[in-house]
């Protein structure tokens, strides 16, 4: 046996060694842990986003599992999901769980930022990256801190720029010169307000007559419509969480209250949780940011919104989960999983910044249901902004509410109706 | 919108009283903190729904239905968990732990039934618009559930005090031991009293959906607190004392949320820690002559 084939045997051997190493590394499965509120306040935002990656997972466990380009293979998935009962401090334990106990590979926070702001630190301090789903709050992102990417909402700062921008640009223009403002105290609403608050300033034409901030479990609003309209204002603005729209909602129902211009939070967002509970009427010519639970987004991966709502309510349908949704929470978990899908197939490892680096690849590249997915530099999100909708009676013989996207300029289908009649 | 304030603040202590009236009358009759009692008012929410919303039957037969209906189940509730409780050492602390737990039972078992969504009933159920009051426009269903309550208070005036069952009712509440020595059957008394708190829980429940905005499973335990803070300024153990709580605890919270809005959350905390300093008995509490 000569030199030469003595190094090609080491070489083979070296080879065969490397491929079986390759093959013993790839884990059996792919571990997300994941928080979801089965109970208390978050609990109606929450449970559909989480059923939403329960059928994310199991889709993709059915053709096999997730492709992760770091094994070359695909490898199944397995969801590990802890009910943190809306309690924030339940779900900073939980997080810690779920890195420490379960070890996950992948870790994905609650939804909003009131349940996102438990996880934060947790996940920066054990250095895994969080896949902040909805948790919004401009607070939570920071050029330090590479552990957490934003997926499915534009950050809280950024996402009321079409309201925004129509405050400066169209109010004056349709003749409103006062404006009133209600928001919940929390986050996500408060840097909402703040961000038309800055817009408001920028106005000198237009006068804010009422500005109040309220607790997150407000669930009466009657008194503050009717301060609000001892103020006269020719708008109001309202922030709130799902509970509050309906909560407000009912408030000028049961009082017989009409503005000039309403403009709701979620008007449009959960429009089906409103319909549900008979106030449809009172959204009738009211604005709201057309999210992807109302408007259409093209996507160029996964399934369209008329199929993944289709695919949705028979998936709540065949598990028989009760009192769900479909809305922009749902579409939400969807795209949760299909940009951690994605940030996989090009990951060459699971190492959680290298994780961060695929999900980056996907920035400007990616067009989701939530919009185009755009991340700034500090993980936070950037696209996913939604234009500004008009919310129409249903047309004859119909009973589906109408809607107009009336800005930004290039994507409006029609006029704003000012005053609402 | 002072005017405003006051008006509704009274308006909703009275069906703040109503909320409250059930946990007084338990814990005077038993010296038990049912805080259960939060969730036998959102099962109270449900069966609203369910008659007036999907069924469509009248408001009047609800309540009448939804009170028998709950005193009933409240019967044997007390005869599986307050007797043995009674015989333990510290009723008192335990009791908090055993209702806390069959409140969590309650609403993880009807959250999985029927989820977490908010629920409402358009406030047309109750048959009216909104109503003028000294100028101030009133929701129509804010009017009947204050009614409610006043015939209901009135209801269990009649009952503690112009009643054989409601004398041995009081007899147990003001020295329960000597209440057995004349005779009384305590278990039977204080089982009628348990199904009672229940059942007001239960009509509270009724009207949940109209004062609250709406109503999810984990309603309980915000409803508890505000029931204990009611109770606590009225005193704890003094049926008449829940509807001054009320009264103050209502006023108060539309003056908060008229005037500082952004706090009105911690108003049942800062109203408890409060009367505890200042009244520790509470408004209408006897003062106690330790020996």
């Amino acid at each position: 046996m000569n030199w030469v084939t003595i190094a090609r045997a080491i070489t083979l051997a070296l080879l065969v060694s490397a491929g079986a190493a390759e093959a013993a590394d790839a884990p059996a499965e792919i571990k997300v842990g994941t928080l979801y509120a089965g109970s208390g306040a978050m609990a109606s935002t929450s449970v559909p986003l989480h059923v939403a990656l329960e059928y994310w997972a199991d889709g993709l466990n059915k053709g096999g599992g997730v492709f992760v380009k770091g094994f070359n293979k695909k490898i199944p998935i397995k969801l590990i999901s802890y009910d943190d009962q809306s309690s924030p401090a339940l779900a900073g334990n939980l997080t810690n769980q779920l890195i420490t106990q379960d070890k996950v590979d992948i870790l994905l926070a609650d939804s909003t930022s009131v349940m996102t702001a438990a996880s934060v630190p947790v996940a920066r301090d054990h250095k895994m990256l969080l896949w902040d789903v909805t948790g919004s709050s401009p607070n939570f992102f920071s050029p330090d801190n590479p552990y957490i990417v934003l997926l499915a909402l534009a950050a809280t700062d950024r996402y009321p720029k079409t309201i925004a921008d129509f405050v400066k640009q169209q109010m004056p223009k349709l003749g409103i010169k006062s404006v009133a403002l209600l928001y919940v105290t929390a986050d996500y609403t408060a840097f909402q307000a703040t961000a038309v608050r800055n817009a408001l300033k920028e106005t000198p034409e237009i006068k804010v007559v009422f500005d109040r901030g309220v607790p997150q479990n407000t669930s009466d609003y009657t008194v503050f419509v009717n301060n609000m309209l001892a103020a006269k204002p020719d708008a109001v603005l309202e922030f709130g969480y799902p509970a509050n729209e309906l909560a407000f909602l009912r408030a000028l129902n049961d009082t017989d209250s009409k503005f000039k211009f309403l403009f709701t939070g979620y008007g449009l967002t959960e429009q089906n949780l409103i319909k549900s509970n008979g106030l449809a009427e009172q959204l009738h010519h009211s604005y709201a940011l057309a999210g992807p639970g109302s408007y259409e987004f093209k996507v160029n991966y996964g399934l369209n919104r008329h199929q993944f709502e289709e695919a949705y309510e028979h998936w709540v349908t065949s598990h028989n989960i009760k009192g769900v949704e479909f809305g922009y929470n749902a579409i939400a978990g969807y795209q949760a999983g299909l940009v951690i899908e994605r940030s996989l197939a090009v990951a060459e490892s699971l190492d959680q910044l290298e994780l961060r680096r695929a999900a980056f690849t996907l920035s400007g590249n990616l067009d989701t249901l939530c919009g185009p997915f755009v991340l700034a530099p500090d993980g936070s999100q950037s696209g996913e902004i939604a234009p500004l909708g008009q919310i129409l009676p249903p047309a004859a013989g119909s009973k589906e509410l109408g809607l107009s996207i009336v800005w930004p300029a290039d994507l409006a289908t029609a006029k704003p109706i000012y005053p609402s009649p | 919108m002072l005017l405003y304030a006051l008006l509704t603040g009274l308006i909703f202590g009275l069906y703040f009283a109503l909320v409250g009236l059930g946990m007084n009358l338990v814990f005077g009759v038993m010296r038990i903190v049912n805080l259960a009692h939060g969730d036998m008012l959102m099962l109270g929410a449900f069966t609203a729904f369910w008659l007036m919303r999907v069924a469509a039957v009248s408001p009047v037969i609800t309540v009448i239905g939804t009170f028998v209906l709950f005193f009933v189940i409240g019967l044997p509730v007390y005869y599986a968990l307050v007797p043995r409780l009674q015989r333990s050492r510290e009723p008192e602390m335990l009791s908090l732990i055993l209702f806390f737990g069959l409140s969590q039972v309650i609403e993880a078992i009807v959250s999985l039934l029927f989820g977490n969504n908010e629920r409402s009933i358009p406030s047309r159920t109750l048959g009216g618009g909104p109503v003028s009051i000294f100028d101030q426009t009133i929701p129509f269903p804010w009017i009947y559930a204050a009614c409610v309550s006043v015939v209901i208070f009135a209801g269990v005036y009649l009952y503690l005090y112009h009643t054989g069952f409601g004398r041995q009712t009081r007899a147990i509440m003001a020295q329960r031991e000597e209440a057995v020595t004349i005779g009384i059957d305590v278990h039977r008394v204080s089982a009628v009293a348990f199904g009672l708190g229940t059942a007001l829980a239960a009509v509270a429940g009724v009207f949940a959906p109209f004062m609250l905005g709406s109503f999810t499973p984990s309603i309980g335990v915000p409803i508890d607190l505000v029931s204990f803070a009611v109770v606590v300024i009225g005193s704890l153990g003094n049926p008449v004392g829940t509807i001054l709580g009320g009264a103050i605890y209502g006023v108060c919270l539309m003056l908060m949320r008229t005037y500082f809005s952004t706090l009105a959350d911690l108003l049942p905390n800062l109203v408890l820690i409060g009367v505890l300093l200042v009244r520790p008995t509470g408004l209408l509490g006897r003062t106690v002559r330790h020996a």
